[in-house]
């Protein structure tokens, strides 16, 4: 028996093809194993230190714009054009592959041998996430069986010969006792220990995070970090150098730097598990399965921005059980655009909270215990002997006691995109206040979701955060919108001819204030950013929008001098636009006086739109008391030209219609149901 | 059809020689526009019940001016009854063998057919998003007018082939043969310009620049039909001065023998929609639809340039070009790119609407604005 192992890109895909193969040692004593992986990447280190043989091909991940997309196609097609030769030398029996781009050579190549019947191998993939990737969708047409974690990837996979194995963690991660692995890792058994580590290549805002933390954690003269570093040494990134010279920079003392042991990599992990009290980690598949093995309490940062945002909806469904707590990267305004940030002053409160509290880990340990599934080994090798031997299908899913991995609406949703995930949030929020949305089922997701887009480099994307931002009520974000709106960086002299010098398009300026306005906090800050809106923003729109802030939050901005003056500024605006809502916020923040100079032009304006804006100001004014009945201004107001160019068109046939539908509502709900109903459209 | 018939009993029957009628173009397009007007007022009521009934319902994408359920349920694809009554009075009264015919009626059926499509997914869903993509009715539309400007220029199947150029005396430069070449300019009597193969381009510019602009215009009550009868009118009368040796000579046009016909077909096309207007005037009993919109759009683009009268649709077409231009600019320009509005609404009938005019007030001025460019256009015969 030969098999060939495939998957990789990260440590996630890696670990469960190394799983498989394991349990299928046991079955074939004699089994020759080769692994197709990619240079470079987490596979080169890992596989040959496990004993298996590896042989490289090109391949990459199809991302960036046109020319990156390009250049990722090319290195697949040459990958594949490697893997075939790999594999007529090889004459595997069968082909497993795990996901990641490492895998589509192998697994394309194997399909097309088969096709021209120059091999017979089954092809098998294994897939770790609830909803699969793009790859593994692809590969999952040619494969002989599809071997999914969770019970409900099957809805994924249509027409795939699916099989519900849960996720193979490696054999060698169970629990260790925690004095005996303190001991071989020379630590203190008393010590506190932190694990920090952003998976195999490292994550960049996790690293910088808990650099910038370190001199408040390591205050607490028990605690004793241990970093992995992640072994990225692109040229945009060196992790281990990064951050060798951002924690030279701080300057700690000989005795704090004797508690903080950064390393690339933990060769032996599993003893690291067992000696830590908390994990902070990524939110991958592979990384949570084993903290879940092993019982650790865990802060999870989930990477945002991936394919269906799976670290999201994975560390979301542990939170929920209480099985881990989550921390989010967060969006600042930096001189160039939003950046996302691992905020250090919350991962250093979080790390100590937690730390300082026994019980709580020990709660959190437990619930993660529970939701583990295990995983018998002899799975893989009996699913492997079965296909080999005859192909029937695989029988239908038993219940593992799967737990309940966050549900099928919040994986949808985080699917979905961002204009997708906006329409949803807009029919699902738009109605409901503010106490309303806070009990939605996936504000957290939606909020998480709007940081996300609040990132994006495409002003496009950045808008819709900035309105999911307002729609899921999302206060953290209101310094950051109001930033957004108000930003004025020195540009060059294009950008100031053609959008004035604004630093944000004019969609993103407006929403930001229907945002704010929908928050409804009033401050100094938002006052200001409405004077200045008022008085230079070169965008109509974000001035209408700002008058209509002024009128939706009356309560705040009555009686106000210096709003009255910016609005008064814009009776003489070229938009009629801002004229009629400028004139009607006139109502709310100004006097009578104000109104008493402009009203006789008004009253006659050609346009009735301002004359009804005359009209509600009017009406604000007498709402709030500042004029009575008798006033002149309600005297000069009654000299309007009281014409309209514009009607609501009323159709009695249709008013009937209604009646109608209204009176006969059971019934026109059965002649919906049964297709009949078509003429209610 | 009736052409031939008249044609032959006027030389074989003797005492019958007022069918010699059948043979001035001037009664032909007349006879045509009143059988295509009495055609859809015949046929209207029956055909916007079979409409209805087989699901051609407008599912109008709201811009929140109007009560949302005031116009949802409207009949539409009434495209399909100017394009039956054009192509009815076209078959009975014009000659089918004119090379100028047969291509518009191929852009009336081929536009027609792309608009009937995009209706056809629109009304199946109930939504208005599930039509053609924009990409896709471009490149549909764009395959039309690369092979009629393929045509066009070709030695062989021309409309514009030399033996029917009676170019005007005076001219230098300019052969009858490589007269499809040249550019013609309102107020100017000589071409201007020989774009050579560059025509190719500029033809399916102009092709696919007028068709769609006119499916903008159609966004309210009457708003596209109006506008598009009075510049038919004013393309059938330079296709009857263009087509009439006599009339080009004095009022110095280059004659072009056969396009006379195209009056024919763009008066039915008149008659047609002053019909279709009987039952779309606000409120709306049925709408054209894409159908008619791109059937219209396209007899123009494909009049206008066989009679080389492209820049004549600036005036003629011009709320058709401010249509199309304000779309262009807001989406492209303001929307996708500077991130802002550029107009407060496009098209730019909407940007009236949002300032508080009626839509029967709006379409009302559109019309009044297009009787005055027709007017202008009619001008510029005599200024030259």
């Amino acid at each position: 028996m030969k098999f060939v192992l495939t998957g990789g890109g990260t440590g996630g895909h890696v670990y469960p093809a190394l799983a498989i193969a394991e349990s299928l040692k046991t079955r074939y004593d004699t089994a020759g194993f080769l692994y197709i992986g990619v240079r470079g990447r987490a596979e080169e280190k890992i596989v040959p230190g496990l004993g298996y043989p590896i042989s490289f091909v090109a391949s990459a991940g199809v991302t960036g714009g046109l020319t990156g997309k390009l250049g990722a196609g090319l290195r697949i097609g040459i990958g594949c054009l490697q893997a075939l030769w790999i594999l007529i030398r090889f004459r595997p029996d069968a082909i497993i592959g795990t996901g990641g781009y490492a895998s589509v050579p192998a697994v394309l190549a194997a399909s097309v041998l088969r096709k021209l019947g120059l091999s017979k191998a089954k092809i098998f993939t294994h897939e770790q996430n609830y909803a699969p990737g793009r790859w593994n969708r692809l590969i999952s047409r040619h494969a002989d069986r599809v071997w999914t974690s969770f019970i409900d990837s099957a809805k994924f996979l249509p027409g795939a010969d699916v099989e519900f194995t849960g996720y193979p963690v490696r054999s060698q991660i169970s629990r260790i006792d925690k004095v005996a692995a303190r001991r071989k890792l020379g630590l203190d058994e008393k010590a506190r220990v932190l694990m920090v580590f952003g998976g195999s290549q490292g994550a960049r805002t996790i690293n910088r995070a808990l650099v910038a933390a370190l001199p408040a954690l390591l205050k607490d003269k028990s605690l004793v970090v241990l970093h992995g570093t992640g072994a990225s040494s692109s040229r945009e990134y060196d992790a281990a150098a990064d951050t060798a010279g951002a924690v030279e920079a701080l300057g700690l003392e000989a005795h704090q730097l004797e508690r903080y042991r950064p390393c690339q990599y933990f060769t032996d992990i599993q003893t690291y598990y067992a000696a830590a009290d908390l994990l902070v980690c990524r939110g991958g598949a592979g990384t949570l399965n084993e903290l879940l093995t092993c019982g650790i309490p865990s802060i999870v940062i989930p990477k945002s921005n991936l394919a269906g945002e799976h670290q999201a909806v994975n560390a979301l469904a542990l939170a929920k059980a209480g099985a881990a707590e989550v921390i989010f990267e967060s969006p600042v305004a930096g001189p160039c655009g939003t950046t996302a940030v691992v905020d250090p002053a919350l991962l250093e409160r979080t790390i100590s909270g937690m730390l300082a509290d026994s019980s709580r880990l020990e709660q959190i340990s437990h619930a993660a215990s529970r939701m583990r599934v295990v995983v018998e080994q002899s799975v893989f090798a009996n699913s492997v002997a079965a296909v080999l031997a005859g192909g029937r299908p695989a029988a239908a899913p038993g219940d593992h006691g799967q737990p309940s991995w966050g549900n099928m609406e919040t994986v949808r949703l985080a699917g979905l995109s961002p204009s997708g995930v906006l329409a949803h949030a807009g029919k699902a929020l738009s109605a409901m206040d503010a106490a309303a949305v806070e009990q939605h089922l996936n504000i957290r997701l939606l909020r998480y979701l709007a940081d996300v887009y609040l990132v994006s480099p495409r002003w496009q994307v950045r808008n819709m955060g900035v309105k999911l931002t307002g729609l899921a009520f999302h206060r953290q974000r209101r310094d950051l919108l109001l930033t957004m709106a108000g930003e004025r960086p020195a540009g060059s002299v294009w950008k100031k001819l053609f959008s004035g010098n604004t630093g944000q398009v004019g969609f993103v300026r407006r929403n930001a204030l229907t945002a704010l306005t929908r928050i409804g906090q009033w401050d100094f800050r938002l006052e200001a950013l409405l004077h200045e809106c008022l008085r230079e923003d070169p965008y109509y729109e974000v001035r209408v929008e700002a008058a209509r802030c002024i009128i939706e939050l009356e309560q705040h901005s009555r009686d106000n001098a210096l709003l009255t003056q910016c609005l008064l500024s814009n009776l003489s605006h070229r938009s009629p636009e801002v004229r009629w809502s400028c004139i009607e916020a006139l109502g709310v923040t100004g006097d009578a006086e104000c109104l008493v100079k402009v009203s006789d032009k008004l009253a006659l304006h050609p346009n009735w739109r301002i004359r009804q804006a005359l009209l509600r100001a009017v009406e604000h004014l007498l709402v709030r008391g500042v004029i009575t009945a008798g006033h002149p201004l309600v005297q000069s107001v009654e000299q309007l030209i009281p014409t309209c160019t514009d009607f609501n068109p009323s159709f009695p046939l249709k008013r009937s219609l209604n009646r109608l539908r209204q009176l006969n509502r059971p019934e026109s709900d059965k002649t919906k149901r049964g297709g009949g109903g078509k003429a209610e459209q | 059809m009736i052409y031939y018939l008249c044609k032959y009993v006027l030389e074989t029957v003797p005492g019958l020689e007022w069918t010699r009628l059948a043979s001035y173009i001037s009664i032909r397009s007349i006879v045509a526009a009143i059988t295509a007007f009495g055609l859809i007022l015949l046929l209207g009521n029956w055909s916007i019940r079979r409409l209805y009934l087989s699901g051609a319902r407008d599912t109008i994408f709201d811009y929140g001016f109007t009560d949302p359920e005031s116009k949802r349920g409207t009949p539409t694809m009434g495209g399909v009854l100017i394009i039956g009554a054009v192509l009815v009075a076209i078959l009975l009264w014009s000659d089918p063998a004119n090379p100028f015919a047969q291509w518009v009626v191929a852009a009336m059926l081929w536009f027609g057919g792309i608009g009937f499509y995009d209706d056809y997914l629109k009304a199946r869903h109930q939504d208005s998003r599930m039509g053609m993509s924009q990409g896709a009715k471009l490149f549909f539309q764009s395959c039309f007018a690369l092979v009629f400007m393929l045509f066009y220029l070709s030695n062989t199947a021309s409309p514009l082939d030399a033996e029917r150029i009676k170019l005007l005396q005076g001219i230098e430069g300019v052969t009858a043969a490589d007269y499809k070449f040249w550019l013609q300019v309102p107020f100017i009597k000589e071409p201007v310009l020989d774009l050579g193969w560059l025509y190719v381009p500029f033809g399916m510019f102009a092709i696919l620049a007028i068709s769609n602009s006119v499916n903008f215009a159609d966004g309210l009550d009457g708003l596209a039909i109006v506008p598009a009868s009075l510049t038919a009118g004013v393309y059938a009368l330079f296709a009857y001065i263009i087509g009439n040796s006599i009339y080009s000579r004095t009022l110095l046009f280059t004659h072009i023998v056969g396009s006379g016909e195209l009056s024919i077909i763009l008066a039915a096309l008149v008659g047609a929609g002053l019909g279709f207007l009987w039952f779309n005037a606000f409120p709306a009993q049925v709408f054209m639809g894409d159908t008619g919109s791109m059937a219209l759009g396209g007899i123009l683009g494909v009049v206008a340039i066989m009679l080389k009268q492209e820049f004549l649709f600036l005036i003629a077409g011009g709320i058709f070009v401010a249509e199309g231009a304000s779309v262009l600019i807001q989406e492209k320009i303001g929307i996708r790119l500077l991130g802002r509005r550029i107009f407060h609404r496009a098209p730019i009938h909407h940007n009236f609407q949002h300032f508080g005019l009626a839509e029967t007030k709006v379409v009302v001025r559109f019309w009044i604005v297009g009787i005055i460019l027709t007017l202008i256009s009619i001008a510029t015969i005599k200024i030259r």
